[in-house]
């Protein structure tokens, strides 16, 4: 089975790294990926290392953190895999047939981890893989367990190695050809890379700290450093950086210095006998573990016990969300009630003190309304009867107008806006029109007509009957 | 039987979402709503200022009684047009309600009487407390120039 996810697909605060031999014990712990600190760097039994143990798998059964270890680096395979295809999401369904073609075993007895694959410049994807037999694996855990070690996830030693030196000791230069060799117990193991990119392993089954010492070990040493420490193209040197607990041993690293041919920089890093466990545990806590912890071999149970707290937490967290979106609903809606029972309150108020009626909540316009409606003639009365007598004012125009000419009233109306009809006779034919357009001047529009024929003259003085109409000019 | 937390927050996560569609669903009826109200309240407010400001000049009328205020009109006839000249009557108070009013209509018949003396009849009345109003007027002339009959209307507050 082939895994490209996140080796720590849920976020996790604390990540414990653990390198552990027969001879030695590194137990380091990051938190959030910040660099490691180290808990413990000392003999496997003895009774600090036995503490300091226990409380980190105190803190991996309760799902509070995850512990890294490195796979065992015979048996783990890493391959350079190549492919023309440039999708991505279709190069990783080849990934595990391509590898099959690398492996002594059939992939589906192995737990594989692809790294993200990366573009090539000729063209496609390439990526590096690490394998390694489900039984070679389980034995490991297996032996983990016997340790009281809950390793919830296992990573490959050289990716591990070499990414340490990447965060440790930056390259200057992107293309900075580098390797980290690490000098352990019973294996030297080589980690290649340029910049920050992997690039390959090697290891050497032997090593100097083992029962034969560096005599036995060089020669082996010498015969495949050469390929294994293969030089960069052109004038740039190779980087080789020692650690492990090898690599505190100067004359070893000088011994083994010596023997490397050509332009190589030699160098240690700060802490060689931690390196590996510091590396596994920042890995682990931000997710770049190369987890091989993968199908066929089933998940640490502590690991399933941090997913179902952490699914608890999402749950909890959703609940609390959705409880919230409830309530800024709820508000919403409450206030807009709100807002509407106001505006009708003070609706109500507001009409209270137009009328004295009692008015059924919710009909006050419409019914204010009507009653307004109702009594339009009572609020004409009253504001004509508050202003000033516009048809007294009128009426005494119009009687100074008729005093200036000779004419005979027979009869006069007026009404209280001012509009007059008005029957006279006059004396001269030409009075009534004179009449009207005095009038006219006064502020009236003025329809005179003459008196019909069967209108006998009022007197033999004024034989000229007529009809004015009056009615005040807009 | 304890209810899973998932199952809760998934009920609580669809209730949130069916709530949340309500509320943004109902948003424009809301504001519809709220404009026909903010538009009802104006009304309301313009009839309130209406009617207050007709309140407003009807105070301090105190309403007086048909004697008093038959005889009170009778003596500016009298003052005016000479005694016996015209006889007033009053019709029965008009109630304008709602509004706080009563109507009073006098009816004024002048027998004869100079035109120019109908006149400042008429603006005595209008100088009057409570003032009187001309709603209408008739005129009938006499054989003389300048005089005649007149049925007045009156009308006051």
């Amino acid at each position: 089975m082939t895994s490209t996810a996140p080796s720590t697909p849920v976020p996790i605060a604390v990540a414990y790294g653990l390198d552990r031999t027969a001879s030695r014990l590194v137990l380091a712990r990051s938190l959030r990926g910040r660099p490691a600190a180290v808990l413990y760097d000392g003999a496997p039994d003895a009774p600090k290392a036995a503490a300091a143990l226990a409380a980190a798998r105190a803190d991996v059964l309760a799902g509070k953190a995850a512990l890294a270890i490195a796979a065992p680096p015979a048996a783990t395979f890493i391959r350079e895999l190549k492919t023309p295809i440039a999708a991505p999401d279709k190069a990783a369904r080849i990934w595990a047939s391509l590898l099959d073609l690398e492996l002594p075993f059939p992939v589906e007895q192995a737990a594989v981890f692809a790294a993200p694959p990366r573009k090539v410049p000729e063209g496609g994807l390439a990526t590096h893989a690490a394998a390694i037999r489900a039984d070679d694996l389980q034995a490991a855990l297996d032996a983990a367990d016997a340790a009281d070690i809950p390793a919830t996830h296992v990573d490959a030693l050289a990716p591990a190695l070499y990414n340490a030196l990447s965060r440790t000791t930056p390259p200057a230069r992107a293309d900075a050809e580098r390797a980290v060799v690490w000098i352990d117990d019973a294996f030297v193991a080589v980690a290649r890379g340029t910049g920050t990119t992997f690039r390959g392993a090697h290891l050497w089954r032997s090593s100097p700290l083992a029962a034969g010492g560096p005599a036995a070990f060089l020669p082996l040493w010498q015969a495949r450093a050469d390929a294994y420490l293969e030089r960069p193209v052109g004038d740039a040197p190779l980087d080789v950086y020692f650690a492990g607990p090898g690599a505190a041993d100067t004359a070893l690293v000088a011994q083994l210095t010596a023997a490397l041919p050509g332009a190589v920089r030699t160098a240690g890093v700060a802490a060689p006998r931690t390196f590996l466990a510091e590396s596994l545990a920042c890995r682990a806590a931000v997710g770049q573990t190369w987890q091989l912890r993968v199908a066929p071999v089933a998940p640490h149970p502590a690991w399933a016990a941090r997913l179902a707290l952490l699914a608890r937490r999402y749950a909890w967290a959703a609940a609390l969300l959705a409880a919230l979106v409830l309530l800024l609903d709820a508000f919403v809606l409450a206030r807009r009630s709100a807002t509407l029972r106001n505006a009708s309150d003070r609706i109500a108020e507001v009409a209270a003190t137009a009328t004295t009626s009692r008015l059924p909540r919710g009909q006050e316009p419409l019914l204010l309304r009507r009653e307004v409606d109702a009594s339009k003639d009572a609020f004409a009365d009253i504001e004509r009867l508050t202003a000033p007598d516009a048809a007294r004012a009128r009426l005494r125009d119009l009687l100074d107008a008729l005093a200036d000419y000779d004419v005979r009233i027979r009869s006069l109306a007026t009404d209280a806006n001012g509009s007059f009809l008005l029957e006279g006779a006059a004396a001269a034919p030409m009075a009534p029109s004179l009449l009207a357009e005095a009038l006219s001047s006064r502020g009236w529009d003025v329809q005179s007509s003459p008196a019909p024929a069967s209108v006998a003259a009022s007197s033999a003085t004024h034989p000229h009957n007529f009809t004015l109409k009056g009615t005040p000019a807009p | 039987m304890k209810t899973p937390l998932p199952v809760v927050a998934g009920l609580l996560a669809v209730a949130a979402v069916v709530l949340s569609l309500h509320v943004a669903l109902s948003a424009p009826a809301y504001r519809e709503r709220l404009g026909r109200r903010l538009a009802d309240l104006r009304a309301v407010e313009s009839i309130a200022a209406e009617r207050q400001a007709v309140l407003s000049r009807l105070a301090g009328r105190a309403p007086a009684a048909d004697g008093e205020l038959a005889a009170a009109l009778a003596d500016i006839a009298t003052e005016a047009l000479g005694l016996d000249v015209a006889s007033i009557a009053l019709d029965a108070p008009a109630d304008l309600a709602p509004l706080p009013a009563v109507l009073r209509t006098a009816n004024v018949r002048i027998a004869d009487a100079p035109y120019a003396e109908i006149a400042i009849f008429l603006d005595h009345a209008a100088d009057a407390t409570p003032a009187w109003h001309l709603r209408s007027a008739s005129f009938e002339p006499s054989a003389e120039a300048g005089r005649g009959a007149a049925a007045l209307v009156l009308q006051t507050l």
